[in-house]
């Protein structure tokens, strides 16, 4: 099965578990004799997102078809014998991104965003540490102060263990 | 008229709009040329900055001029380094690249920075024009026609994703209308689909999900794909000589007018947006052009770069006619830019320019002057604006997720947000992989919770479904909507039954 089927395939379940969300949603009693209720367009959506994803499972996909996406130029469709493709680190900036996220409390802003630039940099081949450290952690310091200081968002600095 | 006007004129050139309108314009620029990050994207990454101005007005002038900005930083990079990161300005590498090749970067960036300046200008002027009137037929909409209007624009946009692409993008648009049923609406207080998640009670950020669908795919894409982006053919950066000659401004002059009307045009329907807009002047122009003139185009035609720079900054432009007048956007950025308004608790919609005169006029003058200072300010700026392309992309890369991750956290200062944009980023890497268009899902998401408001309020009055026949432009609406599923619905079934 191509991608876009398996998407399609993904978003069929999707569409059944809101569906079977929706039809079992618990109405108030006043809200249970009125012609508009919570789940009254959830229930259209679910059954117009099963119909539509089965349609895409079952119609033949075209060879050319085009996207127009107003973002940017699609991605690569399939290597080619010429062209190298990274799936690796894609995947370990994801993981990185993840630990980023739940390192942000427990070590503070300029902690975990200097360690993510740095390991994120490492993952990509920088290996140029003296370049690398300052440009980090001043990176992380000036957007720090411009958050904080000038736009007035708090960020907690330093690490949970410092208060 | 003459009055909205003034209020925009004093308005749009109080100091601090002027500096909103340079800063946006110059970071636009500045983001725009870097590759891989589109006007979505980098719109998306500045909404935290603008929504924290607290000014709705000051917010909508400077994301604007990000959006323009972007979108000559994108042409530069298409004419430099023959790398558009940006749909809109491909049909501008066609013959800008060539141009770079042969040493004349400098004039090619000129043409696209007048063409792109007359493009938005007569697209404002137009907009001037067309605004009130559109506004003022659309302060006869009640909630159902809303609710027509917006199925209308959804199915518009669906129709335009492209050959074969139709059926993906309306999924996208319902995929999108059920993200945004998660969290309370206006008219239940009770919560929906949270799955026990607090987080989600009120639902997922906008922010967040504009950062996890656009920005993070956009920066994956750039470590799988290690030649995404990068100067292909041994790209000119050197840029000396600014300059046009009398000569060759009368040659564009026609081609300029043209296109910005057409371009003006393509860019109020929605759906169409810039992208089509550069391709169709591109065509048109090249079909028109004497031949002597027409085997130019491809081999660094000043035409062929003049048209669709025009085209694709006047459809810019005509892109916020629906979202002023109507609340309609009719692109994903200008979905973007709506959903910014709705942050900021303006009402998007005809009335936005009786109660909000001074956020609807002083976004269509600092058009106008954004055009204006990309003109005088980015040009002389470009050679060393272009020392961005240089930026090893180890640093880049990892700036550029961390940019969208405090995007999305700094809003609600909280980190879960960071766990659902990085889930949303690889859902929608999963999807752009799968050829799956991406601005009907978050136009979905933006009007989903106005469609179920306008539905809500439309059956409640009827009593149920009669609204739709009651009122000829409700029914004239879904009228449309269902035409604008089947044309390209039948052109595609016959020709596969063609092929086949």
């Amino acid at each position: 099965m191509n991608l876009d089927r398996s998407v399609a395939l993904c978003i069929l379940v999707f569409s059944m578990v809101y569906a079977w969300l929706a039809f079992g949603y618990e109405l108030l009693p006043f809200e249970r004799h009125q012609a508009f209720k919570p789940n009254t367009m959830p229930i259209g959506l679910s059954v117009m997102g099963i119909v539509l994803s089965l349609a895409v499972l079952l119609v033949p996909s075209r060879k050319d078809s085009s996207v127009v996406d107003e973002s940017v130029v699609d991605l690569p469709e399939q290597e080619s014998a010429n062209q190298q493709f990274d799936k690796v680190r894609p995947v370990i900036l994801i993981v990185l991104m993840i630990i980023y996220a739940m390192a942000l409390r427990p070590l503070g802003f300029i902690g975990s965003t200097s360690l993510f630039l740095i390991l994120s940099s490492m993952v990509l081949g920088e290996r140029k540490f003296h370049i690398l450290v300052p440009v980090a952690l001043g990176g992380a310091i000036f957007i720090w102060y411009l958050v904080q200081e000038v736009l007035g968002i708090f960020l907690t600095p330093w690490p949970m263990l410092f208060g | 008229m003459f009055d909205g006007l003034g209020i925009g004129l004093s308005a749009a050139f109080s100091f601090y709009n002027l500096l909103m309108v340079v800063i946006g314009v110059l970071v636009g620029t500045f983001i725009g040329m870097l590759p891989g990050l589109g006007p979505m994207s980098i719109i998306a990454i500045m909404i935290p900055v603008a929504i924290k101005l607290g000014d709705p007005t000051a917010a909508l002038i400077l994301l604007a001029g990000v959006y323009y900005g972007a979108i000559f930083g994108g042409s530069t990079s298409s004419i430099l380094i023959n790398a558009p990161g940006v749909a809109g300005t491909v049909a501008s590498s066609f013959d800008g690249y060539p141009m770079a090749r042969r040493g004349e970067a400098g004039k090619a960036l000129t043409i696209a920075a007048i063409a792109s300046f007359c493009g938005g200008t007569i697209g404002a002027i137009l907009l001037i024009l067309f605004a009130p009137m559109l506004a003022s037929v659309a302060l006869l909409f009640q909630s159902p026609d809303y609710f027509a209007l917006m199925v209308c624009g959804l199915t518009a946009i669906a129709a335009f994703a492209g050959k074969g692409q139709v059926l993906k993008a309306l999924l996208m648009t319902v995929f999108g209308l059920m993200l945004a049923s998660v969290g309370e609406s206006a008219l239940h207080n009770a919560p929906r689909f949270t799955l026990g998640i607090m987080d989600l009670q009120s639902g997922f950020y906008f922010v967040t999900l504009v950062m996890g669908l656009f920005a993070i795919p956009e920066a994956l894409a750039l470590v799988y794909d290690p030649s995404r982006g990068k100067a292909k053919g041994g790209g000119s950066q050197k840029i000396e000589n600014l300059r046009i000659t009398r000569k060759e401004a009368r040659q564009i002059a026609p081609v300029i007018g043209r296109q910005s009307i057409v371009g003006f045009l393509i860019g109020v329907m929605p759906g169409a947006g810039a992208t089509i807009a550069s391709f169709l002047g591109y065509a048109m122009e090249r079909n028109i052009a004497p031949k002597k003139d027409r085997d130019e185009f491809g081999k660094g035609s000043i035409k062929g770069l003049a048209a669709p720079e025009t085209a694709n900054n006047a459809a810019c432009t005509g892109s916020f006619v629906p979202l002023l007048t109507l609340g309609i956007p009719g692109s994903g950025t200008t979905a973007i830019l709506l959903g910014a308004l709705i942050a900021l608790n303006v009402d998007p919609g005809p009335r936005l320019m009786v109660e909000r005169p001074e956020v609807f006029w002083s976004v269509i003058v600092s058009m106008y002057i954004g055009n204006l200072v990309l003109l005088v300010l980015n040009l002389p700026l470009i050679p060393y604006i272009a020392k961005l392309l240089q930026i090893p992309r180890n640093y880049l890369i990892p700036f550029i997720l961390f940019f969208t991750m405090i995007g999305a956290y700094i809003g609600q200062n909280n980190p879960t947000e960071l766990f659902i944009m990085v889930g949303l980023g690889v859902m929608a890497t999963a999807l752009r992989f799968a050829h799956y268009p991406l601005p009907p899902l978050i136009i979905g998401f933006i009007l989903g919770g106005m469609m179920e408001d306008n539905l809500g309020r439309a059956i409640r009055k009827a009593n149920g479904l009669d609204f739709i026949w009651e009122r000829p432009l409700t029914a004239g609406l879904l009228v449309v909507a269902v035409l604008f599923l089947l044309v390209p619905i039948f052109n595609d079934w016959r020709s596969r039954r063609t092929e086949g």
